[in-house]
């Protein structure tokens, strides 16, 4: 018998391959299959390759990619070319890693439902058909239907995804059942403070709405962000690929990625990025350094108000065309210089921002402008009252802002997770304030509306308020809030009524409460153990979860219904976030899921839970669907698709005839989107000449049509709330200290100051069971808490040890500690990667403690979101 | 004639580690490049529980962008350390390969084929770099391959594809156009490594150093 030995095979035995032996895998002599096969691969040429646009739902920044797939198998996710100027293919880590999603081997396949007797909070369930699943949800939502209770009883909760994929989606579902209560995360945890800052003013203030022109910048203040932690490609590769082309001042407590990166890093302290703000604006006025001309043209700097108030003196309502249709606007009284008398806004020639000694009486009453109410209100932020408070030299303050107002374009953080400390609201009005002084919004390589961003303004829109019905805003109207000055109120300034606020009294008191969570995971974003606490509840009959799972919150939960992955689902046609170019674009199912995988869509399971309430409401839902996702010119379409998938209930059927029907019905080419995934309607440059269209017009979202520095909205909202002025939502940009900073005095020996960031390699929930990602690709210190070196050697801890690290709150969890030079020495940097302890995941690798666990329970006083940072950690080596 | 090479520049390189995770989705798990990708035959079925981590573990990388601190705070540096290889015009991985396993291709792109390679290990000693490592799946040599078969259909390393800021930068050195010549040619990138090549291996990897901070 002759064996044939190859050269290298020979070799090997022969001894030479010493390497091999000592390899941990079977010493077994590699065969020709299992070599390395381009050739054969080039051999067995393109057999059934197809590339499949879709959206990449590894966080929420939305990128366009595109998903290779062999023989009905997927194979690889890039990013999509096509999609420019957001993406322009390219992808983040998580992105490239996507596949696990639908490969994982811990993906649950089935619907589950809790084994009888156990208790939420156990990993106990049993594999169920997706019939019985859905049927246990609907005959709940049924019962309550017929009582005339569903609208009251039932609280819908969608995360990060669901918000940020599934808004539109779920609202549909939401009224087409009736049901008031939602519950939105990046509404009650993340954007609200600056948006609302933002649109205060007459913008958007959404991320995907408002946006640094990083491409255009020349000068970029950066703070409260991490453009290299917290990736969205959208933003920072636009950031990134013209770095050189500006100067970048980073003010974080951290050396971030970001920081990394800056021409100035400022160690700040922690939460006094306002005093930093205010003391740069003292600097711009005070110096005179403002863009007069733009203040005077566009804003309502020169608005006439009360010398001793802030409410204008004369005002007059008067119509105006905006993009098309006829709004009305109020008009304002000015001092014009051309006439030397007071005058309408409207009909001014010359607006003085700063009043002429004789013209400081109108009717007999005292009056100032807006800017000098402004001016007088900042005089006391100088440079060196912010030194004391930021840790700032006065004179570093003093010289970034004056290159800030001389360099142009300039532009400034718009804000990402500005929920972290109790004076967000006011930090990012310090921010706009600041654009606007200096000429620098809405301008090219300033702060500009994306086309998003253009569309909400034009419409007009108003912030998303919930129904005064919905129990969740009437509970957060009742909830009282500790102010810095030692005040109190009943509820946030502007109730939203979608926060994590839990209607406590009523879910304790009264029984048969159904929760659907959607696309979130409360069990690690709701602040505090609250989530656990309700599924404890007795009173609470039924928590179902719908999502791709697996999570912790999925072990709280009565009924598990799986999403599939998103390489395996479609999306309805929308567009593009970040950008100010008008983009189209729409996600395809690239591949089936497994064949032992029953899992659907998410429009195609509200329509099954709909259909098993009552058949009779799908075509409510098909007229939700056109109002809320759109166009609203397709309802009889959207009908016909419903009609159609309760034949065939395939699980991307429903999605798919929607986005046909739509691109029908808005005149897109079908074909096209399919092949390409994103279409460019209208570039960048058009949103930038709509930018300037709507600041030069005096098109914006507010009731004067202009860039209001006080803002109008702001100051009737505080008198409609009747609530006194106070520090926290002061009409001009106001000194708050961060919560930690008026709770305490002084941080003890073992004290720390807790900010949270992402990391690159990891977003909340689609990442943290990924092998590559969490067992590779992401480095220890961006797994451990981050302590500065010299605190540490005071309290004995070295690299690497196991701390605890005990809240104000009394909760105490072990963590890996990262010492480090690149902290202050009076903060603590936890990772936001929230942990995970139910449920089963083989790859996970986290050394990180639960933030929402050490979290102290508090709502931000002007917007209402719950605050996630600004809270104080006791550490020592466990 | 085509000389690749590739820049990166450390002022835009935030460390995301995004060509890493191309790369290994280019190259180790996708069948264009492996008969059977290894980490989708590691994820399979028949894998039980306990050793699901283990083919993760033993995963090698051939690029890897690592974190590394610097000074004394407040006047702290975090450097983005990339770890791939060279492709090195005087390639002593080359030279010391006794079967002729490790070559280099008229284009420059230092190649292995894994046909010859008997994993004797002496390239790995050899080069400076630290560029080289053990396929586990093939039990030979590998390293970084300028994604060769891609350059061939005409499309971009995959790590320079998907970089999101822009930071890898690929092209001919030979077409005075290109990106890379023009940054060579301004002599603002350093061959090899921030320091400066090693041992005399003229590189073909550049990096376009950092802009110092300001410090007050």
């Amino acid at each position: 018998m002759s064996v044939h030995v190859s050269r290298r095979e020979f070799l090997k035995i022969a001894g030479v391959g010493t390497l091999a032996a000592t390899l941990p895998f079977s010493t077994r002599l590699v065969s020709r299959d299992k070599k390395i096969a381009v050739l054969q691969a080039k051999k067995l040429g393109p057999v059934n390759v197809s590339y499949v646009p879709s959206i990449c739902r590894m966080c929420t920044a939305q990128c366009s990619i595109i998903i290779r797939v062999r023989n009905g198998r997927p194979e690889r996710i890039m990013g999509n070319p096509k999609a420019a100027p957001l993406n322009e293919g390219r992808i983040c880590a998580r992105g490239n890693m996507g596949l696990f999603k639908a490969i994982s081997p811990d993906r649950i396949k089935k619907p589950l439902v809790r084994k009888q007797g156990t208790r939420r909070g156990d990993w106990e369930f049993r594999e169920a058909s997706w019939d019985e699943a859905i049927g246990i949800v609907a005959k709940k939502l049924k019962e309550l239907r017929d009582r005339g209770e569903l609208a009251k009883k039932t609280i819908l909760i969608i995360g990060q995804i669901g918000c940020a994929t599934y808004h539109h989606h779920v609202v549909s579902f939401a009224k087409t059942l009736g049901i008031p209560n939602i519950a939105s995360m990046p509404l009650s945890t993340c954007v609200m403070p600056k948006a609302l800052a933002w649109g205060m003013m007459g913008l958007a203030g959404k991320h995907s709405e408002l946006v640094p022109d990083y491409k255009r910048t020349r000068y970029f203040l950066s703070f409260g962000r991490n453009l290299g932690g917290s990736i969205a490609v959208g933003q920072t590769s636009k950031a990134g690929m013209y770095r050189r082309n500006y100067k970048l001042v980073v003010l974080d407590p951290r050396l971030s990625e970001w920081a990394a990166k800056a021409d100035e890093w400022i160690p700040i302290k922690p939460g006094t990025d306002l005093a930093f703000l205010l003391a740069a604006i003292n600097v711009v006025i005070t110096k005179k350094l403002y863009d007069e001309e733009y203040l005077v043209k566009y804003t309502n700097a020169p608005m006439i108000i009360d010398a001793e108030g802030l409410a204008p003196i004369a005002t007059r309502k008067i119509k105006k065309n905006i993009a098309g249709k006829e709004v009305e606007l109020i008009d304002f009284l000015v001092y014009d210089k051309a006439t030397n008398s007071f005058t309408w806004a409207s009909e001014a020639k010359l607006p003085a921002i700063e009043l002429p000694n004789n013209a400081r009486e109108y009717k007999g009453k005292k009056v100032r402008t807006v800017f000098e109410a402004l001016r007088d209100h900042v005089s006391s932020y100088t440079p060196v009252w912010a030194e004391r408070i930021t840790g700032v030299r006065a004179a570093i303050i003093e010289r970034i802002a004056t290159e800030f107002a001389t360099t142009k374009p300039a532009t400034i953080e718009t804000g990402w997770n500005t929920n972290r400390w109790w004076n967000s609201f006011q930090l990012y009005r310090a921010a706009s304030i600041l654009a606007a002084l200096t000429g620098n919004l809405l301008r090219p390589g300033g702060v500009v509306l994306s086309a998003a961003g253009i569309k909400s303004v034009l419409s007009r829109a108003p912030p998303p308020i919930a129904s005064p019905k919905s129990v969740l805003y009437q509970s957060e109207l009742s909830y009282e809030i500790e102010l810095s000055d030692g005040g109190k109120v009943k509820g946030p300034l502007l109730v939203f009524g979608h926060g994590y606020q839990w209607p406590w009294e009523q879910l304790v008191r009264e029984k048969g409460w159904v929760i659907i969570v959607i696309g979130a995971n409360p069990a690690r974003t709701m602040v505090g153990d609250v989530f656990e606490k309700i599924a404890k509840l007795p009173t609470v009959d039924l928590i179902v979860d719908i999502g791709a799972g697996p999570d912790d919150t999925v072990a709280y939960s009565d009924v598990f219904i799986p999403e599939c992955a998103y390489t395996e689902r479609s999306y309805t046609i929308t567009g593009a976030p970040f950008t100010t170019a008008k983009i189209i674009r729409a996600a395809f199912a690239a591949h089936e899921p497994p064949s032992d995988a029953q899992c659907k869509n998410m429009l195609e399971i509200l329509a099954d839970i709909i259909s098993g309430v009552d058949k009779g409401l799908l075509e409510k839902y098909a007229e939700m669907i056109a109002e809320e996702i759109g166009p609203s010119n397709c309802v009889e379409e959207f009908k016909k698709a419903v009609e159609e998938y309760e034949k065939t209930k395939g699980y991307d059927d429903l999605t798919s005839r929607i986005i046909k029907a739509q691109a029908s019905c808005m005149g897109l080419s079908y074909e096209k989107l399919r092949r390409d995934g994103a279409i460019l309607v209208a570039p960048e440059e058009w949103g930038l000449e709509m930018n300037a269209k709507i600041l030069e017009n005096g098109w914006l979202n507010s009731p004067t049509g202009k860039i209001e520095i006080m803002p109008l909205k702001l100051v009737m909202l505080i008198g409609k709330r009747k609530f006194p002025v106070k520090p926290e939502w002061h009409p001009l940009p106001t000194w708050v200290p961060p919560r930690w900073m008026w709770k305490r005095k002084s941080l003890g020996s073992d004290e720390f100051v807790v900010i949270t960031g992402k990391v690159p390699t990891m977003s909340y929930v689609s990442t943290e069971d990924n092998p590559v990602l969490a067992l590779k690709l992401t480095p220890p210190d961006l797994n451990s808490v981050w302590i500065n070196t010299e605190r540490a050697k005071t309290l004995g801890i070295k690299n690497g040890d196991v701390v605890e690290v005990c809240s104000e709150n009394g909760n105490c969890f072990k963590a890996r500690a990262f010492v480090t030079e690149a902290i202050r020495p009076d903060t603590v940097f936890i990772p936001s990667n929230y942990g995970n302890e139910k449920a089963p995941m083989r790859f996970k690798d986290s050394k990180v403690p639960p933030l929402n666990k050490l979290n102290v329970f508090v709502m931000e006083p002007v917007a209402g979101s719950r605050i996630m940072a600004d809270f104080i950690v006791r550490i020592k080596k466990a | 004639m085509t000389r690749y090479a590739m820049v990166i520049d450390l002022n835009k390189c935030v460390g995301c580690n995004a060509c890493a995770a191309a790369c290994i989705a280019e190259n180790l798990l996708s069948p264009t490049y492996y008969k059977e990708p290894p980490l989708l035959k590691a994820l399979g079925e028949s894998v039980k529980e306990k050793d699901a981590r283990k083919p993760i573990e033993q995963l090698w990388m051939r690029t890897r962008v690592h974190r590394v601190y610097i000074g004394t705070y407040p006047n702290t540096q975090l450097v983005f350390v990339h770890n791939l290889c060279r492709h090195c015009d005087n390639a002593p991985c080359v030279a010391v390969c006794p079967t002729g396993a490790s070559y280099q291709r008229e284009d420059g792109i230092v190649a292995v084929d894994p046909e010859k390679c008997i994993l004797c290990g002496y390239c790995i000693a050899a080069c400076p770099y630290g560029a080289r490592s053990v396929n586990y799946y093939t039990r030979t040599i590998d390293k970084c391959t300028f994604c060769y078969h891609r350059l061939a259909e005409g499309k971009l390393p995959a790590c320079v594809e998907t970089c999101p800021t822009g930071a890898r930068i690929f092209g001919d050195l030979d077409d005075p156009d290109s990106e890379v010549s023009r940054i060579v040619r301004s002599g603002s990138a350093v061959a090899g490594t921030p320091g400066g090549a090693l041992a005399g291996t003229r590189p073909r990897l550049y990096f376009v150093l950092q802009q110092p901070r300001r410090r007050e």
